[in-house]
C-alpha cells in the first residue's frame, strides 16, 4: 500500500488537482441537489434515507475514485471501493489544501518541538468576530496531556503517562466558548485542574 | 452545587483516557476546552466531520441526557475519544505552514482515521497494579502509521 499512496502523494501537478477537486465538488452538488428533489422525501424515513444517500454519495470518496484512475493507483481506487460497498474499509491519499476533515500530519521530527511527530485531524472552521477571517478548529491526536499540562515538550513523563480526567468537586468543560461559570476540577494524576461549565 | 456533581455520565467520564487536543484552551486552570469525537452517531447531539466520525456538539447535554437513558441508539462513554485543549490557526496561517512544509496534508476515510489515529491515541494496558497506562503515550506510534500508510516515510 505504501508504494501507491506514495505515487498519489507525489502528483505534483496542482492544476490536476485543483481540476480533480472542482470535478468532485460539482458532481457532489449535483447528486446531493438530485436525491433532495425526490417525491419520497416527504415520507417519514426520508430523513434517514438522505442520510444514507449523502453517505453514499460521499464526495470525498468520488474524489478519491478520480485521483486513484488519474495516478492509476489500483490499491487506493480498490479500497474506494470496498468502502464504499461495506464501509469502514481504511482509504487515504495526499491533498494539497487544508479542508474540513483533512488530517495533517507534521513533518517536523525535532524532539524538541511540540508539534513534533503530531497528527491532527481538522474538525472544521469557525467564523472569528472579524469579518471574513475564518479559524481552524481541531483536534491534535497523540500527545499526552500530563506533559502538555506541565508546559513540558520534551516527550519526557515522570509516572503514569496517564492523565485521568477525574474531576472531584464538579465537572464542565467548555466546547464553544460561550458564556460559563468556572469551577475548580481536581485530577487525581497529574498536576492539572480546572474546568469549565458550559452552561448553568 | 453543580446539577453535575453526581452526574453518573460524567462519572464515568472521569475514569476515561484523554489526549491533548492543543496548546490552546489549557493555559488556564479553570478554563480548559475538551473535543469529544466518536465513531457512533447521536441525532442531535453529534455532527459529522467526515462519514464515520463525529463530534459531540455539546458533550453537556449529552452527559445529562445519557445519564437517565441508555440503550443501542446513546453514545456511552467508553465510545468517546476524548481530547483536552485544541489547536487552531488565524486566517491565512494553516496554509502558508502548509505552503513552507510544515505539514502533509491527507484526505482519509473514517475507518482510516479511526484505525490510524484514534486507535492508537486511546488504547491502553492495565498494569499489574491496576493502573490503565496508554500503549502510546507520546503519540509516536499513531504518527508513525500515518506516515507509513500515506507513504510518507521510507
Amino acid at each position: 500500500m505504501r508504494a501507491n499512496a506514495n505515487s498519489a502523494h507525489r502528483v505534483s501537478a496542482p492544476r490536476l488537482r485543483a481540476r480533480v477537486a472542482r470535478d468532485a465538488a460539482n458532481h457532489a452538488r449535483r447528486l446531493l441537489t438530485t436525491s433532495r428533489a425526490r417525491p419520497e422525501d416527504a415520507n417519514d424515513d426520508a430523513d434517514e434515507r438522505a442520510r444514507e444517500g449523502e453517505r453514499a454519495m460521499d464526495w470525498r470518496q468520488f474524489r478519491a475514485r478520480l485521483i486513484a484512475k488519474e495516478t492509476s493507483n489500483e490499491t487506493l481506487a480498490a479500497r474506494v471501493d470496498a468502502a464504499a460497498g461495506e464501509g469502514g474499509v481504511a482509504w487515504a491519499h495526499g491533498l494539497v489544501n487544508a479542508e474540513k476533515g483533512a488530517i495533517l500530519v507534521a513533518r517536523d521530527e525535532d524532539a524538541a518541538s511540540f508539534w513534533s511527530h503530531v497528527v491532527i485531524l481538522l474538525l472544521g472552521e469557525t467564523r472569528s468576530t472579524s469579518r471574513s477571517s475564518r479559524v481552524f478548529e481541531v483536534v491534535m491526536g497523540p500527545r499526552n496531556a500530563r506533559e502538555a499540562a506541565r508546559g513540558d515538550s520534551s516527550g519526557q513523563t515522570d509516572d503514569d503517562s496517564l492523565f485521568l480526567f477525574a474531576p472531584r468537586r464538579s465537572h464542565g468543560v467548555r466546547f464553544d466558548g460561550s458564556d460559563h461559570q468556572s469551577h475548580q476540577v481536581d485530577h487525581p494524576v497529574g498536576g492539572v485542574s480546572g474546568g469549565v461549565e458550559a452552561k448553568e | 452545587m453543580s446539577r453535575r456533581k453526581n452526574n453518573l455520565y460524567w462519572n464515568a467520564l472521569s475514569s476515561e483516557v484523554v489526549g491533548i487536543g492543543g496548546p490552546v484552551g489549557l493555559s488556564s486552570p479553570h478554563d480548559r476546552s475538551v473535543i469529544a469525537l466518536t465513531t457512533k452517531e447521536q441525532p442531535g447531539l453529534t455532527d459529522e466531520i467526515v462519514p464515520g466520525i463525529h463530534v459531540v456538539t455539546d458533550l453537556d447535554s449529552l452527559a445529562l441526557m445519557n445519564s437517565k437513558f441508555t440503550g443501542p441508539g446513546t453514545l456511552a462513554p467508553s465510545d468517546l475519544c476524548l481530547f483536552v485543549g485544541y489547536s487552531g490557526w488565524a486566517p491565512g496561517q494553516l496554509q502558508s505552514e502548509i505552503d513552507v512544509g510544515f505539514w502533509n496534508v491527507a484526505s482519509a476515510s473514517g475507518g482510516f482515521i479511526r484505525d490510524s489515529m484514534f486507535r492508537n491515541v486511546m488504547d491502553t494496558i492495565v498494569d499489574p497494579d491496576g493502573k490503565r497506562r496508554p500503549i502510546d503515550a507520546h503519540g509516536f506510534r499513531a504518527w508513525a502509521s500515518m506516515c507509513a500508510n500515506l507513504g510518507l516515510q521510507d
